[in-house]
């Protein structure tokens, strides 16, 4: 302990002082000094002259890349083979409810988007092998170990980037062992999920009449019109077509091979891995449709091959090498337009085809969705990920437990997209005088296209370097470290200038005899777009544990095997947000264009745009984190659990300020470090596992997570009505009018308060006058929906029983909010040309005098209604959710029936996802609610064989 | 020792590997445009000050459907928009209010303009404009935009701040009070007159078309002037402000440049000839387009059915009659109820799409059922018409083809109606005579001369012999209302004239169009409307803006 306060001393009073005197000079200077700090330690380490026992196994290469973990820190993680089970394609889509204090929502269907996750109430970096890099999509086979790091200790690594949390995916590295070859191959089937079901054109048409005599127009089908859509004898004039049921499949088909070699020697080490993954879309293709292909599939290949050599007795080298090579087709109309249009197009639009087996439309809909999905032509796209890595790290000898070590990484991403899309007619079909068939030709058959675009073109440098000393004797253990990085990345071919971030990170993790933990650590980073003067910060962090079971007076007892408690408190910063140089005014020649001279075409000039006034004070967000947890494992190992609770308080968020913020001033303001936001909240895990018998093993594990937010500060300025304050609400609180039923007579209708800018009618959404003022405006908005803490929570269960293994998982989520008024769910949405969108069962109950007490949707309208379908609380709802994420049965054949073939195991697998949702929302599904791509369910089987 | 020497050997080269790293790129970007860059002590061609200025001509107003696609005719008596709802019917409805301000962006708008003309004013100097009578043209254009700006304020809000040439910085608090709607009239009609004397040309070349030019500034005195006589502005009825109204108008007239062009049909929609070029005095400029048609054709046609904006019967009724001028109101006026569209005058088929009128080789056809006006839809006409106005000549095409569509600001029948209007005023009709002695009927008579009205037997184009003040100021007002329809005049002149209590307190009505032969016509009722005289003569500010200067005061009653 003295030692350690020595040690401290010196450097943090040396560092302090030389940067209070030296805030810009260079970071060399610095690091020399931290340097000095370091070799400090080396010193006194010889002089004690210690004799450092050798914490690695002869045999094992430890790998440079090895990151080691905080024993104060808030950690939690879930092993890459957990994730085997899950047939997704991406690696977040996999996490759901295994890791404490997270939650992942998918925004959209799109099987290659992946999800976002949140944890502790924002969006993390995510790290792998140690590196700040996008996740892209890669197979759970490669990864080891995937953490969430959510204290500041563990955090300080990303100093000026570490607030938002992190997560951290660790990839597979070889071990000592002859080579094992691992096989798997599996197929599955897609089914999408919650699908809106969207009315027949009979009940559509009695809809659409309804709502047309509403909006106070006459109604568009007769009584004939009527019958016929409902006997359907008229298949052309009176056509009702289920769009997706002729344009898609029911199920869509996956496939993916894997194989992996690990093994390795005292001389080197190898993981590689081999992945083929091919998704197909849902709508229908062959032959019989068109010449070429227009399904929406997706193919990905990935190669990674991790390598640790050990070059010298005291040297040890790594390679990573991670190409991926994704391929996406798609009709030429695209795939997000026709989901759209699923929507935007009723059964009775328009047949497919015409008597004369040309495709139909009309003026409204002019793009025949048959068409758009077969006959458009076709886009496919191309992208490529490479990541390389080089790791060195070189023990010094003479001096126990010093080391050396550096990485370099190159990382970069690039995409093109094949446009070969073509337009097509369509034929309006119009019978006069009873007998006459005339065609109207609407649009042309236009030539394919054949261009080329290119995007995502990333690039990244990564370099680090830095020194290390891991220094034990007796109960004394003391790792050190103090390393130095620059992360470079250049973005979206955009040609702005490199986002450069640069860390010197210097860390303490001191323990006494595994009892009493002190974990010291600061980074001094600097970022690239910010004033010179504001560019670099310090993020220091301090953690303290206590093993309590180590205690030699704590009771012996067998039930508690492990007890400790932990607390970290730092500060970190955020810097995601800041953009591009906003500090620098940019006069940009971006205004609209100025035209001079006469005839058709006048002559433009660019014309300049005045930026925002500009902040000199611009710094990045400052993060203040306290976590304090315990861990208690309990009977023999079997039970454990942990738990954390933390605030982080958020200073100097960035926002424009409001007050003095007046249009006079002629331009607009840059954000300001002036707001200010707490999370806090609380996540625990259990886990337990025992064995039934010799034979039954199982294992329960569940996890949940509190988070509560606040809006402490943000320059709001004076309300006029107490109801109307955000601060001091959860941060991102809805807001809206609240709803008080419907206006069920006319009565009510002539007692309503003045709506501003609209006139009510009869079963529209009645809003609560809150300030009495017989306007429903701006003034009658306040918070709505829920105002409490959300809680996700996971729930996973493993049996394992001669051969047998079954696994299940649940995750949910509780007090969330849906707004249902996206466009999905409204009803006869106006599209282009004048077209309306569909009507789905949604909106049968809605309210018409007869059904006045027992409506549940408001009087049908034409469009966007700006009192019915406006945000208001009549949309929010409860989007709390549970679901059965996963389940998987796997059977692994006895071993003696294979000896004979040298297979080491073969293991037949069944698993599914999203196989069961509860949920209190109608026909929608709780996580993708404003996207046309609907969430899939996927039922998935293998085999997997080791060699 | 020995290990000492190592640890120093490996940190000396690893710091060296940091610092040695060559620099790739610059520390900040240097694209980036900045003030002295664009005010350049070098820029003689003053490539980049001109670019500043022309972005503070791009905030001119876009006339043709600007308030999300409505006209603001759109909220007068003068037409609807196709959707109840629209942000015009519910201003025409009384539901606005300080947190919904009709036209709201407008406040922000204009006074972001206005910085523009003060950093550009601040800031010209210090280029060295070759040749040098351009850098005052250059400051005099950027005045006239500036009062241009102030007036907009003025017509919707009254006496507003002024900022005069301040350009706040980062840490400035605004906090400034309005100055009077006095002071505010005074601040425009000073800045026109500094600007004046440097603008030249009296007119623009064909090249520069669409930059202000000294007519500009004349006709903007004349219209500003106007407005300050008006019964709205001038409430003790000051003679003098008419008298300064009339010569406002005169000295545009006098300086002996612009006339009434030849047709008033093609005037909107035709390249600079010479036949409209001396009509038209300032107007921004656009690429050719169809907008216009699309956003404003009726609803059955392939070539463009948005049917926006469809004027009301109130305002086909003002429309005259062609072979009699009369009003057809008026006795022996000629209007057949069973036929009300045969022998208006020329502006009404110009202005508007009534049943029968031919368009893309097909009559439109808004009675009930027609193909315009379908059983089955709520998207179409609620009036019974559909605005022609502004649109190109396609009565008889099949295809639809770009338009120039620029929109007029200022055109000299403007001018001529204000002077007739503040003469009427002023000194009374005068003696009926096509002379120009008698100006009041001279400025009319070419004004409807021109509409194709008959000239009839005395050579009044259907103007009274006799009338008195009282009587011609309504024949003034009828006439600018149908010659200056949709181009964003009645919706002010029924404040200036304080008549929008009696006008927007009456219903706007539509026809419908019944049976086919013969057809029956019968007028109805489209949409109430509201006006509160005690504060709907002037806009609501921004509750924000009153919230962020707390020296700003409300307009009255709208707290």
């Amino acid at each position: 302990m003295i030692l350690l306060v020595k040690i401290s001393g010196y450097f943090s009073n040396g560092v302090s002082q030389k940067f209070k005197m030296n805030m810009e000079k260079k970071a060399t200077n610095l690091l020399l000094h931290c340097a000095s700090a370091v070799t400090a330690i080396f010193f006194m380490a010889i002089n004690v002259q210690a004799q450092v026992a050798d914490s690695t196994k002869k045999s094992e290469i430890k790998s440079p890349f090895a990151i080691s973990t905080i024993p104060t820190g808030a950690v939690d993680s879930v092993m890459g083979s957990r994730l085997n089970s899950l047939p997704v394609t991406n690696i977040e889509t996999s996490l759901y409810g295994l890791l404490s204090g997270s939650d992942i929502r998918m925004s959209s269907g799109d099987r290659f988007s992946g999800g976002a996750l949140n944890l502790r109430g924002q969006t993390p970096l995510v790290v792998i092998d140690g590196i700040v890099r996008s996740w892209s999509s890669i197979n759970p086979e490669q990864v080891d170990k995937v953490e969430v790091l959510k204290d500041a200790v563990s955090l300080s690594r990303y100093g000026m980037r570490g607030a938002n949390g992190v997560l951290q995916i660790t990839t597979k590295r070889g071990a000592y062992t002859k080579p094992r070859i691992t096989a798997t191959a599996q197929a599955g089937v897609q089914q999408q999920l919650f699908l809106p079901k969207y009315l027949d054109a009979y009940n559509y048409s009695v809809l659409l009449n309804e709502a047309l005599l509403n909006e106070g127009g006459g109604t568009r089908y007769s009584q004939a019109d009527l019958d016929l859509y409902k006997s359907g004898a008229d298949k052309y004039g009176h056509p009702n077509v289920d769009w997706r049921r002729e344009l898609n499949n029911k199920n869509a088909g996956m496939q993916r091979y894997n194989i992996n070699i690990d093994g390795g020697s005292s001389q080197a080490m190898y993981h590689v891995d081999f992945d083929y993954l091919n998704q197909n879309g849902f709508l229908k293709s062959g032959r019989s449709l068109n010449s070429y292909e227009t399904n929406d599939y997706g193919e990905r290949y990935i190669i990674r091959a991790n390598v640790d050599v050990k070059a010298t007795p005291t040297t040890t080298m790594g390679v990573n090498l991670f190409t991926r090579i994704r391929q996406l087709n798609q009709p030429g109309a695209g795939i997000s337009t026709i989901n759209n249009n699923f929507y935007a197009t009723p059964n009775n639009a328009y047949p497919i085809f015409d008597p004369r087996d040309s495709l139909a439309g009309t003026l409204q809909y002019r793009n025949n969705l048959y068409g758009s999905a077969f006959q458009s032509g076709y886009i496919r796209s191309f992208d490529r990920i490479l990541y390389t890595d080089l790791s060195l790290r070189q023990e010094i000898p003479f001096i126990k437990g010093l080391y050396v070590k550096g990485i370099a990484s190159f990382n970069y991403s690039f995409g093109q997209t094949i446009n070969r899309s073509k337009t097509f007619p369509v034929y309006s079909m119009a019978i006069t005088n009873n007998t006459d068939t005339t065609y109207t030709q609407i649009g042309t058959q236009g030539a394919q296209a054949n261009s080329i675009s290119y995007s995502g073109q990333n690039r990244q440098l990564y370099f680090e370097g830095g020194l290390g000393h891991n220094y034990q004797q007796g109960g004394h253990s003391l790792n050190s470290a103090l390393l130095y990085y620059a992360d470079r990345s250049d973005v979206g071919g955009s040609g702005d200038l490199p986002i450069l971030n640069k860390n010197i990170l210097n860390t303490y993790s001191y323990n006494y005899a595994n009892k009493y933990y002190v974990d010291l650590s600061a980074s001094v980073a600097s970022f690239n777009r910010i004033p010179e003067k504001n560019r670099w910060g310090i993020f220091p962090a301090i953690g303290l544990g206590w093993k309590i079971s180590a205690e030699e007076w704590f009771p012996a007892a067998d039930a508690v095997n492990n007890l400790k408690i932990r607390a970290t408190y730092g500060k970190l910063g955020n810097n995601l947000r800041i953009g591009n140089f906003p500090y620098l005014p940019n006069y940009s020649e971006s205004g609209d264009v100025f035209y001079t001279g006469t005839g058709t075409a006048p002559t433009g000039s660019s014309t300049i745009v005045e930026p925002a006034l500009v902040n000199n004070n611009l710094k990045w967000e400052n993060s203040a984190n306290l976590n304090v947890g315990a861990d208690i494992t309990l009977f023999d190992n079997k039970l454990s659990v942990s738990a954390d609770y933390f605030i982080n308080r958020i200073t100097g968020y960035l926002i424009e300020r409001n007050s003095g913020n007046s249009t006079i001033l002629g331009t607009s303001l840059a954000a300001e470090n002036i707001g200010k936001r707490n999370f806090s909240g609380l996540d625990a895990s259990i886990d337990f596992h025992n064995k039934a018998g010799n034979k039954l093993f199982y294992a329960v594990s569940l996890n949940a997570g509190i988070i509560n937010s606040r809006l402490v500060y943000a320059d709001e300025l004076a309300r006029q009505y107490s109801y109307m304050e955000r601060t001091g609400l959860p941060v991102d609180q809805p807001f809206g009018y609240i709803a008080d039923g419907f206006y069920n007579t006319q009565q009510e209708l002539e007692n309503a308060p003045l709506i501003d800018g609209y006139t009510p009618k009869l079963g529209d959404i009645k809003f609560k006058d809150l300030n009495n003022d017989g306007r429903i405006d701006i003034l009658d908005e306040t918070a709505i929906g829920n105002k409490g803490p959300k809680i996700y929570y996971g729930l996973s269960l493993m049996l394992q029983h001669s051969g047998f293994e079954f696994s299940i998982l649940v995750n949910g989520v509780q007090n969330s909010n849906i707004w249902a008024n996206t466009l999905n769910n409204l009803e006869f949405q106006a599209g282009s040309n004048n077209s309306l969108g569909q009507a789905s069962a949604l909106h049968m109950n809605r309210w018409t005098p007869q059904t006045a007490t027992t409506a549940t949707y408001p009087r049908l309208s034409i469009g966007y209604n700006p009192n019915n379908h406006r945000s208001s609380s009549f949309w929010i709802k409860d989007g709390s959710y549970l679901r059965l994420k996963n389940i998987e049965l796997a059977y692994n054949l006895p071993v003696k029936l294979m000896q004979s073939l040298s297979i080491q195991g073969v293991r037949l697998f069944v698993n599914g996802l999203n196989l069961l949702t509860f949920t209190k929302l109608q026909d929608m599904d709780p996580e993708v609610t404003a996207s046309m791509f609907p969430n899939t369910k996927v039922i998935n089987c293998g085999i997997n064989i080791r060699f | 020792m020995k290990a000492a020497l190592y640890t120093f050997l490996i940190v000396t080269i690893f710091s060296f590997f940091i610092t040695a790293c060559k620099k790739e790129v610059e520390d900040i970007p240097f694209e980036r445009l900045q003030l002295h860059q664009i005010f350049d002590v070098a820029d003689s061609n003053a490539d980049q000050a001109k670019k500043y200025l022309y972005g503070i001509y791009t905030y001119l107003p876009d006339l043709y459907g600007r308030l999300s696609n409505g006209f603001l005719e759109s909220a007068t008596d003068d037409g609807v928009h196709i959707n109840q709802n629209h942000t015009t019917g519910a201003f025409r409805q009384n539901r606005v209010s300080p947190q919904t301000v009709f036209e709201s962006s407008l406040w922000s708008n204009n006074y972001q303009a206005i910085r523009r003309v003060n950093v550009f004013l601040a800031n010209i100097d210090k280029v060295p404009v070759r040749p040098v009578f351009l850098k005052a043209q250059m400051k005099a254009e950027a005045r006239f935009l500036r009062a241009y700006f102030y007036f907009e304020l003025l017509k919707r809000w009254g006496g507003v701040p002024i900022v005069k040439d301040t350009t706040y910085d980062f840490n400035s608090k605004v906090n400034i009070a309005r100055s009077s709607i006095a002071e505010t009239f005074d601040y425009i009609i000073t800045e026109l007159d500094a600007a004046m004397p440097d603008m030249l040309p009296l007119a623009q070349t064909d090249v520069t078309w669409g930059m202000a030019s000294r007519g500009a500034a004349l006709a903007l005195k004349s219209r500003v002037l106007l407005y300050k006589a008006s019964p709205l502005f001038n409430t003790q009825n000051n003679t003098t402000y008419w008298q300064t109204a009339t010569a406002a108008a005169k000295a545009l007239i006098d300086s002996n440049y612009y006339s009434l062009g030849t047709n008033y049909v093609t005037l909107f929609n035709s390249i600079r000839t010479t036949g409209t070029a001396r009509e038209i005095i300032f107007t921004k400029i656009k690429t050719a387009n169809t907008g216009i048609e699309t956003l404003n054709g009726p609803v059955g046609y392939i070539q463009g059915s948005g049917g926006a904006n469809n004027p009301s019967q109130n305002l086909v009724d003002a429309y005259l009659m062609k072979t009699t001028g009369k009003r057809i109101t008026e006795d022996a006026s000629g209007y057949d109820p069973q036929n009300p569209y045969n022998n208006r005058d020329d502006r009404f088929a110009a202005s508007i799409f009534y049943n029968g009128k031919m368009w893309f080789n097909r009559a439109v056809e808004t009675f009930d059922g027609g193909l315009d006006n379908p059983l089955n839809s709520n998207n179409k006409t609620r009036t019974g018409y559909y605005l022609r106005k502004f649109m190109g000549a396609f009565e008889t095409a099949t295809a639809i083809s770009n338009q120039t569509h620029n929109h007029i600001l200022f055109r000299f029948a403007e001018t001529m109606l204000n002077y007739a209007e503040a003469e009427n005023e002023l000194n009374g009709p005068g003696v009926a005579s096509a002379n120009i002695s008698s100006p009041v009927y001279y400025y009319l008579i070419q004004i409807r001369k021109r509409a194709g009205v008959a000239a009839g037997t005395n050579g009044l184009y259907g103007l009274p012999t006799t009338a008195t003040k009282e009587q011609m100021r309504e024949i003034i007002r009828n006439e600018r209302r149908i010659e200056l329809a949709f181009e964003e005049h009645r919706f002010w002149d029924i404040r200036r004239w304080k008549i929008a209590e009696t006008v927007m307190n009456q219903p706007i009505t539509g026809i419908k169009i019944s049976g086919s032969t013969p057809r029956t016509y019968q007028v109805v009722t489209v949409e109430k409307s509201t006006f509160e005289a005690a504060k709907m003569y002037w806009y609501p500010i921004p509750f924000s803006e009153i919230q962020s200067n707390p020296l700003l005061t409300q307009n009255p009653n709208w707290n």
